[in-house]
């Protein structure tokens, strides 16, 4: 499909056509570079410098808030406990999301394309309202709660609201798209050929899948599993909205040191360790399959 | 076979399943804004208009309502522009550096929003900044920007470049070419993933809150606010109201991105 603009018009490219291209980009470039790139910079600098008591940054280098961070148990249990949530999170979502992904390549056109559709439009449904549309169901009075309790399978509402069960569910609700249509991605870049030819050559569906579909396939998945890890490991929203006492996640202990505590150079340092696992996943998703295959388009 | 069958099978009910998990709960929201108890509560009760009517008198959701289509406006348009030109220039030329550059445009994508949120406030304070209305602009442009290099790029991609090179033959200079059969065969793209743009800006809720100037609210700030009191019905008719829009601007990008009917007549690789 890349290749459909090779030989136009701009591939003799003389030095006006240059300038143009570059005229082009350069806004949206420096628009990156100021507003994403240069702040993550900042993040950088403010976790070397010192907050006063009075409550004031000062310009000077100090390594005290790393030490806090890997010092204080109080932190290092929530990162865990948050590492573990963007975990779990992303192998449901890897496991629950295989199915469908695979289903939709199986499908006749015009099925496929209803199904895609389908993937995309939650995104456009606002996060918040996506979180608190488990309220009315997960809660006491609650859409499951009175079903089971109608049909006598339970005599007590279950605690399925407020709690890290409705945390799990919101953020799986939430992310599984994106991992669906990762590994749909993923499953498309396979050439049938190939497949067909493990076959005629005497594999059995299960294993013309495993040794020849799954591993083709694999940097959709990987992709998938980075962008879920790390949206799991920064969402904000979801713990607000359907945790309760003690469900307290990274990206919440973030705001609160910076809206509440105000302590802005820890605050960079925490923000900072999410940036640190986000440039892991990259690096190792280029080590598996360049970074140019990761945002590819679906195919219709 | 059959057993391939039985396969197929099960894998279509689970992917059914899958997906009322994906999408049930919004419409669970938008039917229960309409029942008349005044707590969000099954079963349901009766049928009422009440909770909307309600909503159209609440001074504060209004103010907020207007601040997130100033906001998205400003917002997706300025990502529009600036995004499509960088699209352009991504699809249409093949230079030195544009691979990386394409890469470093949509990167951003898979920064979590409390990263750019915390990010772009420091920023503002090294630079003595206040919070404000347009640096609340910057900060939704900076974010949706990704989003439209991305989509419109590759939509751009699709435009047959023997269609242009035809024009070209044709005696068309470049920018006759570009406004006779680039721009029109891109437009419903361009306009699609401005709605897009719009949308996630009117709904970004992580990194508005850092951002946001004091004494002001957003739509999704100010659900926030109502929901640390309580989750009544009229949260759940502004839930409905939302999710119904978001389906409508959803449905009417879709119908533009199949204007671009060529695409369909592109040659293509193999089908299955």
């Amino acid at each position: 499909m890349n290749g459909v603009r090779h030989g136009n018009v701009a591939s003799g490219i003389a030095g006006d056509t240059r300038a143009l291209a570059w005229a082009l980009v350069t806004p949206a470039l420096c628009c990156v570079v100021a507003f994403v790139l240069a702040p993550i910079l900042c993040i950088g600098i403010y976790s070397f410098w010192t907050r006063l008591a009075t409550g004031a940054v000062q310009f000077s280098f100090t390594l005290d808030n790393w030490r806090e961070l890997f010092g204080d148990s109080f932190y290092m249990l929530i990162l865990l406990r948050t590492l573990r949530l963007a975990a779990v999170v992303t192998l449901v979502c890897a496991i629950v999301g295989y199915g469908p992904a695979y289903y939709i390549t199986l499908v006749s056109p015009a099925r496929r394309a209803l199904l895609v559709i389908l993937l995309f439009l939650p995104s456009w449904i606002s996060y918040i309202v996506r979180s608190m549309s488990w309220l009315p169901i997960l809660g006491k009075e609650g859409l499951f709660n009175s079903l089971l309790l109608r049909t006598g399978l339970i005599t007590e509402p279950l605690p399925l609201l407020y709690n890290d069960f409705s945390i799990y569910v919101g953020l799986v609700q939430f992310l599984l798209p994106l991992m669906i249509i990762n590994i749909y991605i993923g499953l498309q870049a396979v050439d049938r050929k190939v497949v067909d030819a493990a076959r005629t050559l005497g594999a059995n569906p299960a294993q013309a899948f495993w040794s020849v579909t799954f591993p083709l396939a694999l940097p959709g998945l990987a992709a998938g599993c980075l962008l879920v890890f790390i949206l799991a490991m920064g969402a904000y929203i979801t713990p607000i909205i359907l945790g309760g006492p003690g469900t307290t996640y990274y990206a919440n202990l973030v705001f609160e040191t910076f809206v509440s505590h105000q302590d802005w150079p820890f605050g960079a340092t925490l923000s900072l360790v999410i940036i640190f696992f986000l440039v892991a996943g990259l690096a190792g998703y280029a080590q598996l399959a360049g970074l140019s295959t990761m945002f590819r388009e679906i195919r219709r | 076979m059959s057993a391939r069958r039985a396969l197929r099978s099960l894998l279509g009910a689970l992917t059914l399943i899958t997906y009322l998990f994906m999408l049930a709960p919004a419409l669970v929201v938008v039917v229960l804004a309409f029942n008349t108890s005044p707590s969000s509560t099954f079963p349901m009760t009766g049928l009422t208009f009440r909770w909307f009517a309600e909503l159209a008198q609440d001074d504060a959701v209004l103010g907020a309502l207007w601040n997130s289509l100033v906001l998205a406006l400003c917002a997706s348009t300025l990502s529009t522009v600036v995004g499509t030109a960088a699209a352009l220039s991504l699809s249409c030329f093949r230079f030195a550096g544009r691979g990386p550059m394409q890469l470093m445009l949509t990167v951003p994508i898979l920064v979590p929003h409390i990263v750019l949120g915390v990010g772009l406030l420091l920023a503002f304070r090294v630079f003595g900044l206040a919070k404000s209305f347009p640096l609340l602009v910057i900060g939704h442009m900076a974010m949706t920007l990704p989003y439209v290099v991305l989509t419109t790029s590759h939509r751009l991609r699709a435009i047959p470049a023997n269609i242009e090179e035809a024009a070209r033959t044709l005696g068309a200079n470049r920018i006759q070419t570009f406004c006779a059969i680039t721009l029109p065969l891109a437009l419903p793209a361009v306009l699609a993933s401005s709605l897009f743009a719009f949308m996630s800006s009117f709904d970004e809720v992580t990194a508005t809150l850092f951002w946001l100037p004091a004494n002001m609210q957003t739509v999704p700030t100010q659900i926030m606010a109502m929901l640390q009191f309580s989750v009544d019905q009229k949260i759940n008719a502004l839930a409905a109201l939302l999710i119904v829009g978001s389906v409508v601007l959803a449905a009417a990008a879709l119908a533009l991105g199949r204007a671009l009917s060529v695409d369909e007549q592109r040659p293509r690789g193999k089908r299955t």
